[in-house]
């Protein structure tokens, strides 16, 4: 037992001195200024102070790639909206070389991935911990592929007034309008949305306000026993529960776009419709189809925002059982159950197009 | 004696009528087998070095019909996290995990989302499943959560085939 503590303790100092030995002399500074529009913006510097030339992992530079700040308000972790990217293990052209003396610097928006709005004493540092800090480690010994090299700067340091918001258009939103990032009476935006994008969702969020009022209206005004086509056609045959799911549903889509904080992002350049995090409310990711649809009627802007919504947990948790409207007819009929779990049925019951009673 | 060969042709005919059944029973099975897409999915998960932000899943599939077809791959392992694909249950607490990725919403399925299978053609994934779902210490199963997977031939004539894979445990220490 004794010897075997021995060797481990050897096995761990020898982990210890290999990474140590790996971790190459690189300066890290971060400067955090607020700027004129309310902007919350770091500045990251890197520098190698080394003799020789040293690498680092591109992504661990890039906050649009990775978390690579620690942001905290009053000593408490503020929550990160920015991706979470599944990756490959690093090739030898992800890495940045940077020569003696060299140094690197970049300003992220921190207001567009953290939340910054309310007041308070902010400490931002750069931190990141991984395995391919520094080189790609495929070639080497287990024990120093599975070494985690880490790099820091020291904590800088900030106090920001949370933004008011005037006025009564926001509706009454908690968080008011999201402070320093980027908002318009209560609805926020991240991702360099631009003044016309901007515009087309507070419309297109009015839109999905009007259908989403209008299910709501439908379904206070009918019931199990008293469905119509518009129900059936994409809920199928009604019980009590299962109409109780569509009331409680409705009640909390509209709750979100009314009550809730309501972030949209530009920044995504794929086909998609829009994408969310189902567990990460209420953000929602808006893609190249979503700026190419007409507001309202069948897959429009405003269903697309519904369809969206549903899927938080913290709203309906609705899964894409199925996709399409002719999709969601076969499933309102064979599986009326997973119809009530899926966003497109949602989407066209709230669109009601071709229009049914 | 009459009453004998009465029985005796009772008997053979009842028989008789018990084989025709039993004859096109089998003949039935037959055409059904030849029709019916073969199971070569599979599901499983990487023992070795298995913690709670490593829990690599292996899924593969062969092609199940005997010629070439393609295969949408939408909600599939093979476009990796696009969508809520497992049940993942915690057999400590009963509880699922939370899907932490993204859920992406479509128009039409482009070229790429089509994967080609030649006759016999076997393809297989892994997925980092620590990526979408929080693990800590414990034990844990796992199984596909949308098995029913699109298929065309050709023609593009459609195919529906249930992927039936089993349920897989593991334990992360
Ligand atoms: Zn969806």
């Amino acid at each position: 037992m004794k010897h075997l503590i021995k060797i481990m303790i050897a096995i761990t100092a020898i982990i210890t001195l290999q990474a140590n030995a790996a971790k190459p002399q690189l300066d890290v500074q971060v400067s955090v200024v607020k700027a004129e529009n309310g902007n919350v913006n770091a500045t990251l510097n890197i520098t190698n102070n080394g003799n020789g030339q040293q690498k680092i992992l591109g992504w661990y530079t890039d906050l649009n790639e990775e978390h690579i700040f620690s942001v905290k308000k009053d000593g408490v972790e503020v929550d990160f909206f920015g991706p979470h990217y599944k990756r490959q293990a690093p090739t030898d052209k992800d890495f940045i070389k940077l020569k003696s003396g060299q140094s690197l610097t970049k300003t992220f928006e921190l207001s567009a991935l953290y939340d910054m709005s309310s007041t308070g004493n902010y400490e931002v540092s750069y931190h990141v911990k991984s395995m391919h800090l520094y080189s790609n480690k495929g070639q080497q010994k287990k024990s120093e592929r599975l070494a985690v090299e880490q790099l820091s700067s020291a904590i800088s340091v900030i106090w920001l007034d949370g933004i008011e918001v005037k006025g009564t258009a926001n509706k009454g939103k908690p968080g008011g309008g999201g402070g320093a990032s980027d908002c318009i009476g209560g609805t926020c935006f991240t991702g360099r949305c631009d003044n016309s994008q901007k515009t087309e969702v507070i419309s297109a969020l009015a839109a999905a306000d009007q259908i989403t009022n209008s299910s709501v209206a439908y379904l206070s005004s009918h019931s199990a026993n008293n469905t119509s086509a518009r129900y059936n056609t994409w809920f199928g045959d009604a019980t009590s529960t299962r109409y109780n799911t569509a009331v409680d549903h409705f009640d909390a889509i509209n709750d979100a776009i009314d009550n809730q904080p309501i972030t949209f992002d530009c920044s995504c350049k794929k086909s998609y419709f829009a994408y969310v995090y189902p567990t990460q409310p209420y953000k929602v990711y808006l893609c190249r189809a979503f700026w190419n649809a007409n507001e309202l009627g069948t897959d429009s802007r405003a269903g697309t925002i519904v369809h969206e919504l549903s899927h938080f947990n913290a709203v309906a948790g609705t899964d894409d059982v199925v996709y399409g409207q002719s999709g969601a007819q076969s499933l309102a009929t064979s599986a009326p159950d997973q119809a009530l779990n899926n966003a497109d049925s949602h989407e066209y019951f709230a669109e009601n197009t071709p229009n049914q009673n | 004696m009459f009453s004998i060969r009465l029985k005796w042709i009772k008997k053979n005919f009842i028989m008789l009528i018990l084989f025709i059944a039993f004859s096109s029973i089998t003949q039935d099975k037959a055409l059904a087998s030849m029709d019916k897409p073969k199971q070569n999915c599979s599901l499983s998960i990487n023992s070795t070095q298995l913690s709670t932000d490593h829990v690599i899943l292996n899924f593969s599939l062969e092609n199940p019909y005997n010629k070439k077809m393609r295969l949408l791959i939408w909600h599939t392992p093979f476009e990796g996290f696009l969508s809520d694909l497992f049940i993942i249950t915690n057999k400590d607490t009963g509880k699922k995990l939370n899907y932490q990725g993204p859920m992406v919403k479509r128009l039409q399925p482009q070229p790429e989302d089509y994967l080609s299978l030649t006759q016999n053609q076997r393809s297989s994934t892994t997925l980092n499943l620590s990526f979408s779902y929080h693990f800590k210490q414990g034990h844990y199963q796992v199984q596909l959560k949308k098995n029913t997977f699109h298929f065309e031939d050709e023609h593009l004539t459609p195919f529906l085939f249930t992927c039936e894979t089993s349920t897989v445990n593991f334990s992360i220490k």
